[in-house]
C-alpha cells in the first residue's frame, strides 16, 4: 500500500498538534497509524517502538520518523518529523516572541515565578518516573549517584558522563537482574 | 552499514558543512550543543532536558537557570516532544534563525538514526551488553535529573508560597496523575492570583 505524502503530512501534523507529554502517547500514535490507517502491520510498528527507545533523541519524534520511513523512505522520514515538529514549533516561537516581549511586564513575572515552581516538580516527577523504573538496584544507585556528584562539583563534560554510566552498565548490569 | 546509509552520512555533513559556513559562530556552537544533546539524550526527551541545560546554563552561559527553567515551562505548554524547548533557546538567542537551527540540530540526528537502523533492529535487539549498556545510561540520567532537581529547586523555590505551589503541583503529578499541560495551565491561574 502506497501512501501518498500528503496524507502522511496530514495525519502526522494531527498527531503534532494532539500529542501532549511522553510515552504514553505512543499508543495513541500506534492506534492511529496501525488500526485507524492501517498503515503499517502491529508488528513493525512495535518493532519501530523498541528501536524508538534505544535510539537517542525523543521518542515520539523517533516514532514518527520511523513510520514516514517505513511508509515512503527518506522523504517520508524527514516529512513526518518536520510535521510532527512544526505545531508545537510555531506555538513555541509565538510564546517565545511574547515571553521576550512582555517577560518584564508584572503580570508576566508574576505567572513565571509560579512556573519556576511547578517546572521544578515536573522534572522531580520525571526523575521518579524514570528512577523507578532504572534505579533497581545497587549498582543503578551507585551509577546515579557518581553521575551526580561528576556534574554537580566536577562540571564533567556530558559526553564522558554518559560513556562512563554506559560503561558500567555495560561491566556491571549484565545478567544480573534478569532482563536489563 | 550498507552504502547507502554512507551516502546520508555524506550528504548530511555536507549540508552541515554548507550551513555552517554561512553561520555565525554563536549558531555553529548553538548546533554543537544540540546534535551533542541529541545524540546522548538515550531514553527520550526528558534526558535531553540536563544535557542541554547543562551546555546552555553551566558552560557556555546563555542563559540563566530561572530562564531555561521558564523555557521548559513553555516547552510543556506545547504539544509535542519535551525538547521543543530547543526552539525556545535558539529563538531567545538568534531569534527565528537560531529557533531553526537549534530545533533541525535538536530532532534531526534522532530521526536519521532511526532511517539507518531500521532495517538492522533485528540484529542487535536481543543483545544483553546493549540492554546493561542502556540502563546504565538511563541510571546515569537519574543521576544528572536528581541534579536538576536541586538547581531548579534553587531558582524557582524562593519562598514559602513558591514551595506550597511546587508541592501541589508535585502531588497533582504523583498521586492524581494530572498530564503536565494542565498542571502548568493551573500553575499559571494561581500564580496570577498568588504573585500579584
Amino acid at each position: 500500500m502506497k501512501v501518498g505524502l500528503l496524507a502522511l503530512a496530514r495525519t502526522i501534523l494531527y498527531l503534532g498538534m494532539t500529542t501532549y507529554g511522553g510515552p504514553a502517547m505512543a499508543w495513541y500514535i500506534k492506534a492511529t497509524v496501525v488500526k485507524k490507517k492501517g498503515w503499517l502491520p502491529e508488528e513493525q510498528f512495535m518493532e519501530g517502538m523498541a528501536l524508538a527507545q534505544m535510539v537517542p533523541g525523543p521518542t515520539m519524534v523517533n516514532i514518527v520518523s520511523y513510520v514516514g520511513y517505513r511508509l515512503r523512505g527518506w522523504p517520508g522520514l524527514l516529512l513526518s518529523m518536520a510535521c510532527y515538529i512544526a505545531p508545537s514549533f510555531i506555538l513555541l516561537t509565538i510564546l517565545t516572541a511574547i515571553y521576550l516581549a512582555y517577560g518584564e511586564i508584572p503580570l508576566v513575572r508574576s505567572i513565571f515565578k509560579g512556573l519556576a515552581a511547578v517546572v521544578a516538580a515536573l522534572i522531580v516527577h520525571a526523575s521518579f518516573g524514570l528512577g523507578k523504573s532504572v534505579v533497581t538496584n545497587i549498582t543503578t544507585v551507585l551509577i546515579a549517584g557518581l553521575s551526580s556528584v561528576m556534574l554537580l562539583f566536577f562540571r564533567i563534560d556530558t559526553v564522558l558522563l554518559i560513556l562512563t554510566a554506559g560503561a558500567l552498565g555495560f561491566l556491571f548490569l549484565r545478567d544480573k537482574d534478569g532482563k536489563a | 552499514m550498507k552504502i547507502r546509509y554512507w551516502i546520508v552520512i555524506l550528504v548530511a555533513a555536507g549540508a552541515l558543512v554548507a550551513v555552517a559556513s554561512f553561520a555565525a559562530p554563536l549558531e555553529v556552537e548553538m548546533a554543537y550543543v544540540f546534535v551533542k544533546a541529541a545524540l546522548l539524550a538515550f531514553g527520550g526527551g526528558f534526558a535531553a532536558v540536563p544535557l542541554i541545560q547543562h551546555e546552555v546554563v553551566n558552560v557556555y552561559g546563555w542563559l540563566t537557570t530561572k530562564q531555561f527553567a521558564d523555557g521548559v515551562a513553555l516547552g510543556q505548554i506545547t504539544p509535542g516532544p519535551i525538547a521543543i524547548t530547543a526552539t525556545f533557546i535558539g529563538y531567545v538567542l538568534d531569534g527565528m534563525r537560531g529557533a531553526l537551527i537549534a530545533t533541525a540540530a535538536m530532532f534531526l540526528p534522532g530521526a536519521l538514526l532511526m532511517g539507518m537502523l531500521a532495517g538492522a533492529y533485528q540484529r542487535f535487539r536481543g543483545s544483553r551488553q546493549l540492554q546493561a549498556t542502556l540502563k546504565g545510561i538511563l541510571a546515569g540520567f537519574v543521576g544528572m535529573l536528581g541534579v536538576m532537581v536541586v538547581r531548579f529547586g534553587q531558582a524557582g523555590v524562593t519562598d514559602v508560597p513558591t514551595a506550597l505551589l511546587g508541592a501541589a503541583a508535585l502531588v497533582g503529578l504523583t498521586v492524581f496523575k494530572v498530564q503536565p499541560v494542565y498542571v502548568i495551565l493551573v500553575g499559571v491561574a494561581v500564580s496570577v492570583i498568588l504573585f500579584r
